[in-house]
């Protein structure tokens, strides 16, 4: 199952060759397999706590894997396609790409407080939303050459939209919308 | 051919590290989400940051628990909520867009004309599908949601009365057979409400105007007023009625449950709304009360009233 995707996978990825170093990596990294292909949960309405948990848990790991990607702005990391797919992994292989071409880190980590705040496991693929209302205040960037704050632009608090779904019988997260500081 | 798979980090991170390279400078405060911060313009981010304004969904703080999604784009099989956090609105082909910044992979066609790159959701199969794809100016799939959707999120954010019912003789006390019972409502709620939903480049206000009430008196009998009724003064002559708003009991409430009729006031309130350039109506919504009249016998009034 997971080599079909993956060989379908591997088709789609040719037609973007040149920038795809990448790839190499991730592929090549078993902490990129998933570990899910012995166990595929079927979605039921009973499977409801531990639905809402699993997309927890996939949220909280994106962002956690972000933070570890984060302090060597490594965009490459494997890891980062753990818990992320989608817009939601573009969004921050962007960001971190960003962040290694500008000399800046970030250390440190957010506080998370996620919620699930709507469940819909009978939709095709199963959802979830979790909103969170995120701390940034020690989650800040670094210049790699001065090992100082980038800048004194405090962090704060952010609300957070995430959509989360169970693909290939994983949660990961789909999209994010991350609001302006303040905003929660 | 463009979609293609997303479940794997190769191509989201092939596209990504397109993207850096041949879009614009990105303003980001400091923070670990400085970069990953949408931009409230993008319909994909308001999606999400205006996802107070989705319906049918739990607040955050619980204030809706338990409301149902009631509020869908699409139909039948196509059903689906009209947005989803970070992945945008949906299309009327049964799809989620957003406008991206990404470029397309390799190979895309750009169109003729005005337009953009939308990223291109699809889900379906127990699949995520998409990619980056081009569509004109104010067509396609992804156009911004018509003003009459956002008018339903408009609409789910009015906060409207429910009626405080009045009467004279107050409902506390006996209301009399053969004598005219005054109805009005509390004046604080007989006016217009609005509330506004935004989505990048429109506005939509909604008007919640109350038209009616509908009293049904517990006898069996139904009144309609055009207004919220004529407050009861002292002076006016008890055995006249109310000029817009009243009821005359000719039967005791005494056989029914409690000794009391059940008297409910509804008022209508008819939907108006406007923005996007365009102006409409939704379906009427109501606001519910109810109180207990006791209704009693009064052989004199009975008489006096009755001359």
């Amino acid at each position: 199952m997971r080599g079909v995707g993956r060989a379908r996978q591997g088709a789609a990825i040719l037609a973007a060759i040149a920038v795809l170093s990448a790839c190499s990596s991730g592929d090549g990294d078993p902490a990129t397999q998933s570990p899910s292909s012995s166990t595929t949960p079927t979605p039921s309405a009973s499977s409801s706590p531990s639905a809402e948990a699993e997309a927890l848990a996939a949220y909280r790991g994106m962002w956690q894997d972000m933070v570890t990607a984060a302090r060597t702005s490594d965009y490459q990391s494997p890891l980062l396609a753990r818990h992320a797919t989608g817009p939601a992994l573009t969004q921050i292989v962007q960001s971190l790409y960003r962040d290694k071409k500008d000399g800046v880190v970030t250390k440190g980590e957010p506080i998370l407080d996620p919620e699930v705040t709507e469940t819909a496991l009978d939709a095709d693929p199963p959802r979830v939303i979790v909103e969170d209302c995120g701390d940034s205040s020690k989650w800040l960037k670094y210049r790699v050459s001065t090992g100082k704050l980038k800048d004194n632009v405090p962090g704060g608090r952010r609300h957070i939209a995430a959509t989360v779904v169970r693909t290939e019988g994983q949660w990961k997260v789909l999209g994010i919308a991350v609001s302006e500081v303040g905003t929660c | 051919m463009l979609t293609k798979r997303l479940v794997g980090s190769c191509l989201t991170s092939a596209l990504g590290v397109l993207l850096v390279v041949l879009s614009a400078p990105h303003a980001a405060a400091d923070d670990g989400w400085g970069s990953v911060q949408c931009n409230a313009s993008d319909p994909g981010c308001t999606a999400t940051a205006g996802s107070t304004e989705t319906v049918g969904r739990r607040e955050r703080n619980g204030n809706r628990a338990g409301g149902s999604s009631d509020r869908s784009c699409g139909s039948g099989a196509l059903e689906m909520p009209c947005s989803l956090p970070g992945v945008g609105w949906a299309g009327d082909d049964g799809c989620y867009y957003q406008r991206s910044a990404e470029p397309p992979p390799p190979g895309s066609v750009r169109g003729s004309g005005a337009g953009g790159w939308f990223y291109r959701i699809c889900l379906g199969g127990n699949e995520v599908s998409g990619g980056v794809v081009w569509l004109p100016d104010g067509g396609g799939p992804a156009a911004p949601p018509p003003p009459v959707v956002i008018a339903r999120q408009a609409v789910d954010r009015l906060t409207l009365p429910d009626p405080v019912i009045a009467a004279s003789p107050a409902p506390g006390l006996e209301q009399l057979v053969s004598v005219p019972t005054w109805l009005w409502l509390q004046r604080g709620a007989w006016r217009d409400r609005s509330a506004t939903a935004t989505v990048p480049g429109v506005s939509v206000t909604a008007t919640a105007t109350p038209t009616k009430v509908t009293w049904s008196m517990g006898d069996g009998t139904r009144v309609v007023c055009r207004g919220p009724g004529t407050p009861y003064r002292g002076s006016a002559n008890a055995t006249a009625g109310s000029p817009d708003c009243g009821h005359t009991y000719r039967r005791s409430s005494a056989g029914q449950p409690g000794g009391i009729f059940q008297v409910t006031a509804v008022i209508s309130w008819s939907i108006s709304w406007t923005g996007g350039g365009e102006s409409g109506t939704l379906p009427a919504l109501e606001t519910t009360s109810t109180a207990g009249f006791r209704v009693a016998e009064s052989q004199a009034l009975v008489n006096a009233g009755a001359p």
